[in-house]
């Protein structure tokens, strides 16, 4: 991992890895007892705020990165990057062992300056209506969040948005295995009539959701901690 | 090759320009600069939308925090692109 085995850390150091792993990959295991890890490794709850945005803006990061199919450019400061060949995520519960959450996301005003950039960005990615209505916005989000195991997203209407099919494999692949996206996905959302910026505002409402579902489940669980 | 395309800043003109000169004046640590003279990858892969852009980043912008240590947010940021199977 990064050159160094977990074991080897400072304390407070492999705590942020273990969460930072949680959060990411298994987010619906991220409850109280992962938050008073944290705490009692000395992290405050506005740096707890801090590591959930970084990990959550990481999240979208990651898939605009992999979505958009974009070439590394950093010079060499990190270890080189080696591919573990994963072909899928972990397995995902059934929806009555989802984390209880609540639409509204709790604790980001501990940060100065983030709850309302966050507001501006859900504004513009999740309930924009250009280049993308708020209907195929709103299909992509619960696609979304369902792999993130948030319920907080309604069922969209069941008449639907075209075209589903392609928009539901688009949106289930990035969200669930964004290393494995390829031109042929981008590919096959074109053929629905997406122009480029349409197809860029696909990935940007996947990859947000990713990360607001993080966002919604790790600070449910600081404020469930705080209570 | 990116599977959508990228506007550099060397290309880019009015609207995008404008974003990409406020992106280049913020803090930037030099990990985080490329060789190649022109914004980064991640950044660019947002060119087709400077309004896209610029509300993204600033999110990130916003999250530049020293609440925590600069190596503790380098660490959390390489953890979750390493567990995304994913250079950035």
């Amino acid at each position: 991992m990064l050159g160094q085995e977990v074991d080897e850390l400072p304390a407070q150091d492999a705590c942020l890895v273990d969460f930072a792993q949680s959060l990411t990959a298994r987010p619906w295991t991220v409850g109280v007892a992962e938050i008073r890890r944290l705490t009692a490794a000395g992290f405050s709850d506005q740096a707890i705020v801090l590591v959930v945005g970084l990990v959550a803006m990481f999240n979208y990061l990651t898939r605009v990165a992999d979505g958009t199919g974009i070439e590394a450019d950093y010079g060499g400061v990190l270890p080189e990057f080696a591919y573990r060949g994963l072909t899928d995520s972990a397995p995902r519960p059934a929806p009555e062992d989802w984390p209880t959450l609540e639409p509204d996301i709790p604790c980001l005003s501990l940060l100065p300056g983030v709850a309302a950039a966050v507001d501006r960005w859900r504004e513009y990615v999740a309930e924009g209506s250009d280049p993308l209505s708020p209907a195929v916005r709103h299909r992509l989000r619960w696609v979304t969040a369902r792999n993130t195991c948030d319920g907080t997203v309604p069922a969209p209407d069941p008449a639907g948005t075209q075209p589903e099919d392609q928009l539901d494999r688009f949106a289930d692949k990035l969200s669930r295995t964004p290393w494995l996206m390829s031109q042929a996905d981008v590919d096959d959302l074109r053929t629905t009539g997406l122009d480029d910026r349409a197809v860029l505002h696909v990935i940007a409402t996947v990859a947000y959701q990713s990360a607001e579902s993080r966002l919604r489940i790790g600070l449910s669980a600081l404020a469930r901690a705080g209570s | 090759m990116a599977y959508l395309p990228v506007i550099g800043k060397q290309e880019a003109d009015g609207d995008l320009l404008e974003a990409y000169l406020a992106m280049g004046a913020r803090p930037m640590p030099s990990a985080y600069v490329p060789d190649h003279g022109d914004a980064a990858g991640i950044i660019r892969a947002h060119s087709l939308d400077p309004e896209l852009m610029r509300r993204s980043f600033a999110v990130s912008g916003s999250l530049s925090n020293d609440v925590l240590p600069w190596h503790s947010r380098e660490l959390v940021n390489a953890v979750t692109a390493r567990e995304n199977e994913c250079f950035y």
